[in-house]
């Protein structure tokens, strides 16, 4: 009876959370562009062939304009700018996921570690973070990718490890203040584990600042992977990247300057997306702004 | 609210200057010489920072156009078999008929004030044919040795067709021996010769500032100072060139051709190019397999590379050398063309019916990655996956060429001097620069018969002969010829493309017709 209860509760705090976001419109609009996307990359499974459409060259095709037999026009190998598009959102959006959870999970649990023991361990994991923290995370990914080698793989390890100190950062910071709340004595005077206590009630209970950050996150991750690809350390030709294409397009900007405008415009309607859906998502969870 | 919409604003700057940012590159702040009435200063462009300032420590062509105004050859080849005299008056060859023996000219002072001397010709010429970087033009030469004091000896190690060809090339440098013993870093980096223009300084990665010698013994250069200027990215250079921050683009990419053409401020000409963009394997890995360098051949269309990676401007290569020698072999047609039919059955023939996988590195300069992008999606077409990785020039040719550590790729390389014995080094059996593993006694017997032979006929029989074996065994895979075009403002003179990439900025001038370009 009493978990049902709880159970409600959390629900009608959810919904609360959803009315204040749906009243936001540029969130709103965040997650109609969002949606746009997830649909554009779906729809790419169906109608974009990758051999033929999106690496497959044709040269009496290229450097067509957009519009007629190609939507977005062709690039200068002759290859269809619009499937290489729908293909590209599935890399980038993919990447930003992927990189965000991947960073998240290991920086969460080294954050809520050193959050929930404090003491020694919080000073030997926050310092260790330090020294990852003191080099700038771009030059960090570079790095990385210049020892590893560029690739898709990589760059994701690159770009994961790049980013673990500051979600370990974020999640200590929001974790702390709920260690020190009664609930959790209470559950550690009731020989409740460690392990349990972290999960269960310490991280639903700081959960709401680390989903923003790691929206906003995905917005700079995705723009970092445009740009890390944009300098030839990223995603590996043939591979449609955004960021790939910007830097493929821009010896022709002159003429055809729909080369770069395109990508250029797919890379800012994704990192706006999620940029609105984080600040929304802000501004909805936070408690001051309750009305 | 607000704020929101400021930082979408933000975002779209950001991305929009992300597109941008490649343009605005190095900007100038000492130079306005297209309006300037005093145009005593040129600045040229060049594509990377020069590992050295002297030509023989260096293969090259970026060394060269600097190292070419600071320091003098013996003589300079007009490219048609005919010589001018520059440190050396006159030239014969020995009785022996082999060696040749130069007259110095009298005289000729080194920017540090020091005359020229014979033990400075003797020193330089040696230094440089014991050195590493020249040996596809020191490769028949044996030494130099001193006969008096305005006498000098070139011995070769057998009678050598090109021997007059090779001293003109811009590695033979002429420097002040007791000034490179002092200290030979510091020379390479403060190098002092003979020539029109004397060095003043070089900062890294930016620029590299001559002025004019004015005790050259020749006519004095017109134009007083010289700034190469450095630009990695020649788009940006292109741009540079439309505002005036430069007055000559050296290396204008084909995608700004047109660009360049149509601006009336601006003159682009272009000729015919020594360069020739070739795919190669090394025959010490699985392409030691003939039929798997077939299916290549056979996969790869030419004609769609030139367009897609040169615009189209050029013509597909039927060898490594460039057309307009008098040896090669224009109507040459080539044995394995494009047919992925052919080539998918050849790949199966040879173990590879289910695809085969291979990774290619290469520079990261647009002549070099883009064909080979082009040839990733032919060979794709084929079951052959390519996975290309882009490498920093020093770090390509350390791989690449040092240690042999590849199997397949592809380079853009300009021919030093006008012979087809300048790739001798790279393909006969044994040879210092054969990373290739090129072993054909076919191949090594035409090689030398060009080498060695005075028969002009039989010369150009036997490079005929070399074209005809690399084709027909695929020892290499040649894909175009490009051309070499070069853009000036207007006003300015005496600048013609050189096939080479082989300037004396000391025949350039503005154009006040007061001074009369040197010859």
């Amino acid at each position: 009876m009493k978990k049902q209860n709880e159970k409600k509760e959390h629900e009608s705090q959810l919904s609360m959370i959803w009315r204040r976001f749906y009243r936001n419109k540029s969130a709103m609009l965040g997650l109609g562009l969002l949606a746009f996307l997830i649909i554009a990359t779906l729809l790419g499974f169906f109608i974009v062939d990758y051999n033929t459409d999106v690496v497959g060259m044709d040269m009496a095709q290229r450097l067509q304009a957009p519009g007629g037999g190609h939507l977005f026009g062709t690039d200068q190998y002759g290859r269809d700018i619009f499937a290489r598009i729908l293909y590209g959102a599935r890399i980038s959006l993919t990447m930003g996921v992927v990189i965000i959870v991947i960073s998240f999970t290991i920086g969460g649990i080294i954050g809520s570690v050193s959050g929930y023991y404090g003491g020694f361990v919080d000073n030997i994991l926050m310092r260790i973070m330090d020294i990852f923290y003191a080099i700038p995370y771009n030059l960090f990914a570079i790095c990385i990718v210049a020892a590893l080698g560029s690739g898709m793989i990589n760059l994701v390890a690159a770009m994961s490890i790049a980013l673990i100190p500051m979600f370990s950062r974020v999640v200590r910071s929001a974790v702390l203040p709920v260690c020190s709340q009664e609930y959790i004595e209470s559950a550690r005077a009731c020989g409740t584990s460690d392990l349990r206590i972290i999960v269960k009630h310490v991280l639903p209970n700081a959960i709401g600042p680390i989903i923003v950050h790691a929206t906003l996150n995905i917005a700079d991750t995705i723009k970092a992977v445009a740009g890390l690809s944009f300098i030839g350390l990223g995603i590996a030709s043939p591979l449609p990247e955004w960021g790939a294409m910007l830097t493929e397009g821009k010896n022709y900007i002159r003429e055809y300057p729909y080369l770069v405008i395109i990508p250029g415009v797919a890379i800012m309607i994704a990192a706006m997306s999620f940029n609105l859906i984080g600040d929304g998502l802000r501004d909805a969870l936070d408690p001051r702004l309750k009305n | 609210m607000k704020k929101k919409f400021l930082g979408a604003a933000l975002l779209m700057a950001a991305v929009l200057m992300l597109t941008g940012c490649s343009s605005s590159g190095q900007g100038s702040s000492q130079t306005d010489a297209a309006t300037a009435a005093d145009r005593d200063t040129i600045n040229v462009e060049i594509n990377s920072d020069p590992s050295v300032l002297c030509g023989g420590f260096a293969a090259n062509s970026v060394v060269n156009i600097v190292s070419d105004q600071i320091y003098d050859r013996l003589l300079i080849s007009n490219g048609d078999g005919t010589y001018e005299p520059s440190l050396a008056t006159e030239w014969e060859t020995d009785a022996n008929g082999k060696d040749i023996i130069f007259t110095l000219r009298e005289g000729v002072k080194f920017h540090n004030g020091e005359t020229m001397t014979a033990d400075d010709v003797v020193f330089s010429f040696n230094e440089i044919i014991n050195g590493a970087y020249a040996t596809t033009a020191t490769s028949a030469m044996d030494h130099m040795e001193k006969i008096d004091d305005n006498h000098v000896k070139l011995v070769f190690k057998q009678v050598y067709g090109p021997a007059l060809e090779v001293t003109a090339t811009s590695y033979m440098c002429v420097f002040p021996k007791a000034y490179y013993e002092e200290d030979p870093d510091a020379f390479l980096r403060n190098p002092i010769g003979t020539g029109p223009y004397k060095f003043v300084e070089w900062t890294s990665g930016d620029h590299i500032s001559l002025t004019r010698n004015d005790d050259y013994f020749g006519d004095p250069a017109p134009i007083k100072n010289v700034n190469f200027k450095i630009y990695i990215d020649s788009s940006v250079a292109a741009i540079a060139l439309e505002n005036g921050e430069i007055d000559v683009l050296t290396n204008p990419l084909q995608t700004d051709r047109a660009n360049l053409m149509n601006n009336e401020n601006l003159v682009y000409k272009e000729t015919e190019s020594a360069q020739v963009t070739w795919a190669f394997f090394n025959l010490d890995s699985r392409f030691q397999d003939e039929r798997l360098r077939e299916a290549f051949h056979y996969a790869i269309d030419r004609q769609a590379v030139l367009e897609g990676a040169m615009e189209g401007v050029g013509t597909v290569a039927n060898s490594m050398f460039p057309n307009f020698l008098e040896a090669s072999d224009p109507d040459y047609q080539i044995s394995h063309p494009y047919d992925p039919e052919k080539a998918k059955e050849l790949l199966a023939e040879a173990g590879y019916g289910d695809g085969m996988e291979i990774n290619v590195k290469t520079r990261e300069l647009t002549n070099y990655y883009r064909p080979l992008e082009i040839i990733q999606a032919q060979l794709a077409q084929v079951g052959v996956t390519m996975t290309l990785d882009k490498l920093e020039s020093n770090a390509w040719t350390n791989d690449v060429f040092r240690t042999s550590n590849f199997e397949f790729n592809l380079i853009s390389t300009t021919l030093g001097f006008p012979d087809f014995d300048e790739r001798y080094a790279l393909f006969v059996t044994g040879q210092p620069q054969n990373f290739y593993n090129v072993a054909d006694p076919e191949l090594d017997a035409a090689f030398n018969t060009n080498r060695s032979s005075t028969d002009r006929d039989e010369r150009i029989q036997a490079c005929h002969d070399i074209i005809r074996i690399m084709d027909e065994k695929c020892l290499i895979l040649p894909l175009y010829c490009n051309m070499r075009g070069i853009a000036y403002q207007k006003g300015l003179e005496g600048i013609e493309p050189n096939p080479y990439y082989n300037y004396a900025i000391s025949d350039w001038s503005w154009g006040t017709g007061d001074t009369a370009a040197a010859e």
